[in-house]
């Protein structure tokens, strides 16, 4: 039994004062990552995969609803009772959000804001856990002597800040950490020190990842395997070296030839591919990403299904590439 | 956090003065001659002179003012020209009915106000919330001299709990003298409590939709916990400015409601000198009022730094990590 | 789908419009007629119960509650009317004005508005009494008074945000003056905003008129007013209940429905408010 089960996940808003028609936002989303694996998601802006990490946490905005299992250990959390999620956020599954500005109260100490996990989930007193937030703090990089934990978000550069989301995360010790774009708000040489702070944390305490991103870069450089996702879906889905050596969905591919480009800001359409990503309620039947495929013809009027290799390589194509990737100049 | 103070303490002095500037313009000054507004056209004139004599009117319009003013500061007031004691003598038996109204009347707003705003909005969308915004929508429409009459209507004419007015003095002891006051204060209260009411709910849910209140639930902590725990002091930062402003439509509004209940309070003294055209009285008392108003703005302004920590003075520069 | 749900007034707003009209045609008819004259005493009929004759009763000097109802509408109406305008005609081109030229122009007018804040209108409204005596003139100045700061502020705050939009910045390129800018393109764009203003402001004013009549401040015999009626009527509060409950629900609807309209006319009209219906003004504009 694999850590973490995501099958058939769907989110849909459903109808309501101001859409006639439930709005499918994700669709039979299936994921697994055991026990310290890693797992990369990938996509476009507003392809879902926030949704997805929401979706696991438990946290879906208000008015959305979330079928299919997710499951964590064997327990099923969409049908786990709200109490009992309470005891498992931050406990055994902990997030890193994309906007460390917001993510932090402006009214509360860093350390403050640290310690109160520890102080419900691990028992501690209160000066215990001020220790002990002290001491992650440390962990991820902010030294006591030159940022205090009685400093308040405010005061920290952005990286900084990162870094207090990452010692929230981590302070309990989950089993898997969700980072969702934890660098994509930061700049190129603090991307790539956040990185390596996750990815040693999580060798460390032999922690579970989902590594979201929009860069396929940040997933090769952290994640053992890797799903990419599509307008609500996931395309395709294998071990990282293996998808991008000879990556299968055309959007794969489109999305590899905007690799370089991989500083853009979400939501900048990929260079690559031509078009947008077709926003929830305006999806076609088939395959969504038709529109915009070179390879497109009359069968991908119908939804190709998710088809795997022996090597647990899969693909949701009717027309996958069957040759690798030439190589990136 | 020195500065801003310094800076605040500044901006209250100049607005003070530019208030008490005001009052003597308005009172002293555009009247031409406010003796002639004090005894009316048809005075005769030896009255009229002596009058002018005893206000100090013969004196240059600039020494006046600095008279007025510097007296004021140095705690010594001039002489009530209806009751022919100084100000301080009259003021200081009715501060003792108008604070205490004040201060009751904003306790009974806080209470009731910000916990109904915080529950509307942790319930939004349900009956609870309809219930509290349609409620306070009336309270916001109600006058809270109107209030006032149907409060002693129900409490004091069919129920006779409470009096319908007056008031015993504090010698009758804290508890009739209270009892006095609870209608009163109610009546200020209850409009106050609905605005309240109102802006504490759309503050806390513009609270709940922020990134940081996530990042809680996402510790672990329930939603009423994050609530409490990361909403409240957020959203309480426009709620004190509400707070602020209430403060002065309460003061005001202790000179309407002094009247329903008969207290003799300062907005009663206030109403009766003008009635009675002492200016001598009107204008100490207004200039005072606008500087209790002042205070309190500054209060306001010292508490935001305390609620938000982003309004204090930084000490070190932050370096990237 | 949310942005036509912001675009209708929704059923509040519509019951608060209806509410508001039939308070003016109220007024408006009174204008022409009245049951009874609504000054006429009738000493033997005084403290009658509702009849045929007297829908509402009589007050304790036999004159007809309805018709003094009526009449009072108008008083409450033309009298906010007027102030608020005066208080609009004032502060929002002083708004524009800060908003346009910035610098000390608008530092002063800032100020200006922190000093007002320090005099309620309540207050206002008594120095002003104490200055020309009472009466519906007096009581129309007091409360235009307190609220060219609103509107100032308001216009200048709304007229910020716009000046820093992009076909104010062309406008300015192609070398049109701030004046032009400010009547032609900023005055249109935050007109939604000042009519919401407008109907709030409107409700706060009926309520001080009835506030400044109940002490004898506003308007005089033989106009007919609500807030005097309430004063009057305690007198009898033992007696005749009914005459002091009757002006005051006169000011609560009246007063209702320009909220209702004024919360229906923001979702509609106001670009400061997300289509979530989370007020994100700062909390100070909402009350003035
Ligand atoms: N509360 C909501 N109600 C309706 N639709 C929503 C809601 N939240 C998200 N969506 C929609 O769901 C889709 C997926 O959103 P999601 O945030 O998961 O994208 P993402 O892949 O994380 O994109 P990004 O890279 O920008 O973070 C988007 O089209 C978004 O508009
Ligand atoms: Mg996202």
């Amino acid at each position: 039994m694999a850590l973490l089960e995501i099958e058939d996940l769907s989110v849909q808003r459903p109808a309501g004062p101001g859409n006639t028609a439930p709005v499918a936002l994700l669709e039979d989303v299936s994921l697994t990552l055991p026990a310290g694996g890693s797992l990369g998601l990938v996509g476009e802006s507003g392809c879902g995969k926030s949704l997805t990490a929401l979706a696991v946490m438990g946290l879906l905005p208000a008015g959305l609803r979330a079928d299919g299992r997710v499951r964590l250990d064997g327990l099923d959390l969409l049908t786990t009772a709200e109490r009992t999620l309470c005891r498992l956020r931050g406990r055994r599954l902990a997030m890193v959000f994309q906007e460390p500005m917001t993510a932090l109260n402006p009214v509360k100490t860093i350390g403050a804001q640290v310690a109160e996990g520890p102080r419900r989930h691990l028992g501690l007193s209160r000066r215990a856990a001020r220790d002990h937030a002290r001491a992650v703090l440390h962990r991820v990089g902010l030294d006591p002597s030159r940022v205090s934990p009685d400093q308040y978000p405010h005061e920290l550069s952005g990286g900084q800040r990162q870094r207090v989301g990452i010692a929230i995360a981590v302070a309990c010790g989950p089993a898997l950490l969700i980072a969702d774009e934890p660098t994509t708000a930061l700049d190129v040489a603090t991307q790539a020190r956040i990185l390596d702070l996750i990815t040693d944390l999580v060798a460390d305490a032999d922690m579970a990842l989902l590594m979201i991103a929009h860069d396929l870069a940040v997933v090769a450089e952290t994640a053992e395997r890797m799903a990419v996702m599509y307008a609500g879906r996931v395309v395709e889905t294998g071990p990282t070296a293996r998808v991008l050596a000879w990556p299968r969905h055309p959007y794969t591919r489109g999305l590899m030839g905007a690799l370089p480009r991989g500083a853009g800001r979400p939501g900048d359409p990929l260079a690559a591919i031509p078009g947008v990503v077709p926003p929830p309620g305006a999806r076609p039947p088939g395959c969504a990403f038709a529109d915009r495929c070179p390879r497109a013809d009359g069968l991908c009027a119908t939804r190709p299904p998710l088809t795997a290799d022996t090597d647990g390589h899969g693909v949701a194509c009717h027309h996958p590439h069957d040759t690798p990737a030439e190589r990136q100049p | 956090m020195a500065w801003v103070l310094a800076k605040r303490m500044v901006a209250l002095a100049l607005t003070l003065v530019a208030a008490s500037l005001l009052v003597f313009a308005v009172l002293e000054v555009l009247p031409g001659d406010p003796a002639l507004l004090v005894l009316g056209v048809n005075a005769r004139p030896d009255t009229l002179a002596a009058l002018r004599e005893s206000m100090g009117l013969t004196e240059p319009v600039a020494w006046r003012y600095l008279t007025w003013v510097g007296g004021l500061l140095r705690g010594e007031f001039a002489t009530s020209l209806t009751y022919g004691v100084p100000v301080d003598t009259l003021l200081a038996p009715r501060l003792l009915v108008s604070g205490p109204l004040a201060v009751l009347s904003l306790g009974l707003a806080v209470a009731l106000g910000i916990p109904l705003g915080v529950v509307a909005a942790a319930r939004r969308g349900r009956p609870t919330d309809a219930a509290v915004m349609g409620v306070s929508q009336l309270g916001v429409a109600v006058p809270n001299f109107w209030l006032g009459i149907l409060l002693v209507l129900l409490f004091a004419v069919t129920l006779r709990w409470l009096p319908a007015g007056g008031f015993p003095g504090w010698e009758a002891g804290p508890g009739p003298a209270l009892a006095a006051l609870l209608l009163p204060a109610l009546a200020l209260a209850l409009p106050q409590a609905a605005i309240l009411a109102r802006v504490t709910r759309s503050a806390v849910l513009e609270v709940l939709g922020e990134d940081y209140m996530r990042t809680a639930r996402a510790k672990g902590l329930s939603k009423t916990e994050a609530l409490w725990a990361h909403g409240l002091r957020n959203a309480l930062i426009p709620v004190v400015t509400i707070l602020g402003l209430q403060f002065s439509f309460l003061l005001a509004g202790t000179i309407i409601i002094e009247n329903v209940f008969n207290l003799p309070g300062v907005g009663r003294l206030i109403f009766q000198a003008v009635s009675q055209r002492d200016l001598v009285v009107v204008r100490d008392l207004v200039v005072l009022l606008a500087a209790t108003v002042g205070v309190v703005n500054f209060l306001v302004d010292l508490s935001y730094a305390a609620l938000d920590p982003r309004l204090r003075l930084r000490g070190g520069s932050a370096t990237d990590g | 789908m949310a942005e036509r749900r912001v675009r209708t007034l929704g059923t509040a707003g519509r019951v608060g419009a209806a509410t508001t009209g039939a308070v003016v045609v109220v007024a408006l008819v009174s204008l022409v007629w009245t049951p009874h004259d609504p000054a006429a005493m009738d000493v033997a009929n005084k403290l009658a119960g509702p009849s045929l004759a007297h829908p509402l009763g009589t007050d304790h000097f036999g004159r007809d509650t309805l018709s003094q109802l009526m009449a009072g509408a108008r008083v409450s109406i033309a009298v906010s009317l007027v102030a608020v305008g005066l208080g609009a005609g004032l502060g929002v081109p002083l708004g524009l004005l800060a908003a346009a030229r910035r610098g000390w122009l608008d530092e002063a007018v800032m100020r200006l508005n922190d000093l007002a804040f320090a005099f309620p209108a309540l207050l206002t409204a008594v120095l002003i009494t104490a200055l020309l005596g009472p009466g519906a003139i007096n009581a129309i100045l007091a409360i235009g008074l307190f609220n060219v700061p609103v509107f100032a502020r308001v216009t200048r705050g709304a007229a910020l945000a716009v000046w820093k939009r992009p076909f104010v910045l062309a406008a300015r390129l192609a070398g049109r003056g701030r004046a032009r800018i400010s009547l032609d393109h900023v005055l249109p764009n935050i007109a939604g905003t000042l009519i919401v203003q407008a109907t709030i402001q409107f409700a706060l004013a009926i309520l001080a008129e009835a506030g400044l009549s109940y002490l004898g401040l506003g308007s005089q015999p033989p106009e007919v007013s609500w807030g005097r009626m309430l004063n009057e009527a305690q007198t009898f509060l033992f007696l005749e209940p009914r005459l002091a409950i009757l002006p005051g629900l006169a000011i609560v609807v009246t007063v209702l429905g320009l909220n209702l309209l004024g919360d229906g006319l923001r979702d509609r009209l106001d670009p400061r408010l997300d289509p979530q219906g989370v007020d994100r003004r700062p909390a100070g504009a909402r009350r003035g």
